[in-house]
């Protein structure tokens, strides 16, 4: 079983190896949508897997590097696109939350990305 | 009246500084919002008039969407807007101007109808909502 928590950061961006005349090259931002799944069976006296709460709290060191920031900025980060962005969160928060299970990316409200770990 | 509201969507960077506020004013106003940064923003524009009884449409919606297309989405989407558009050279890229910016720029361009307001979402909790009066 898995839960997740849904986070909303507002960062700038631009994908500097895509084909001249690209519009993802120009310097742009997006609303992004973070789901954060964790995995696991929910414990037999409190009914959960995992508190939200604790879920935010391990998120939170990561999600205060990306929110209003240029993400080309951040080591690691310099070609931005959401599947690297995924593998970039994933190493951050995984050492923080073990039982972290996917990441899900939602760069549009029509374009996202999906990862669980290589 | 009847109202026909058609949204359109567009991803843009921007910034906030003030060169007229010290540093610390700048630091206390905009906050977060002087660091790089970018939204997924909504637009909702709202035209009226006439429905033209041979087609039942009060707006020819290819028309509309053709205007708002060229004149606002093309210049808008994927851009950092306080460095690509003039226009914000001296004034901040809030949301407050740009639903200024996108009506002064639509208004005089209507097809056959009435530009009756404009809502611009900024993130999913804030918006602003513009009918051209100030």
């Amino acid at each position: 079983m898995e839960i997740y928590k849904t986070f909303h950061f507002e960062a700038a961006h631009r994908l500097p190896h895509v084909p001249e005349g690209h519009k993802c090259a120009r310097l742009h931002g997006h609303s992004f949508r973070v789901d954060i799944h964790v995995k696991g069976e929910p414990d037999g006296r409190l009914g959960w897997i995992m508190d939200f709460a604790d879920i935010k709290k391990a998120f939170k060191p990561v999600y205060d590097r990306l929110d209003h920031h240029y993400l080309n900025e951040i080591p690691g980060l310099e070609n931005p696109t959401s599947e690297l962005l995924c593998r970039w969160i994933w190493a951050e928060l995984k050492p923080r939350l073990p039982e972290l299970s996917r990441i899900v990316i939602h760069e549009t409200c029509t374009s996202g990305c999906v990862y669980e770990g290589d | 009246m009847i109202v026909l509201n058609k949204i359109f969507r567009f991803c843009a960077a921007h910034k906030y500084y003030s060169p007229a506020l010290s540093e610390q004013e700048n630091l206390r106003a905009f906050g977060d919002d002087l660091r790089l940064h970018g939204h997924n923003y909504t637009l909702v524009v709202s035209v009226s008039g006439p429905v033209n009884p041979d087609t039942g449409f009060l707006v020819d919606l290819q028309a509309l969407v053709q205007v708002v297309q060229e004149h606002i989405i093309n210049k808008l989407d994927h851009s950092c807007i306080h460095e690509d558009l003039d226009w914000f050279r001296d004034r901040q890229p809030s949301t407050e101007n740009l639903v200024q910016w996108i009506w002064q720029e639509l208004e005089p361009r209507m097809p056959a109808c009435k530009l009756v307001k404009l809502r611009l979402e900024e993130t999913p909790t804030i918006y602003t909502e513009f009918d051209g009066s100030l």
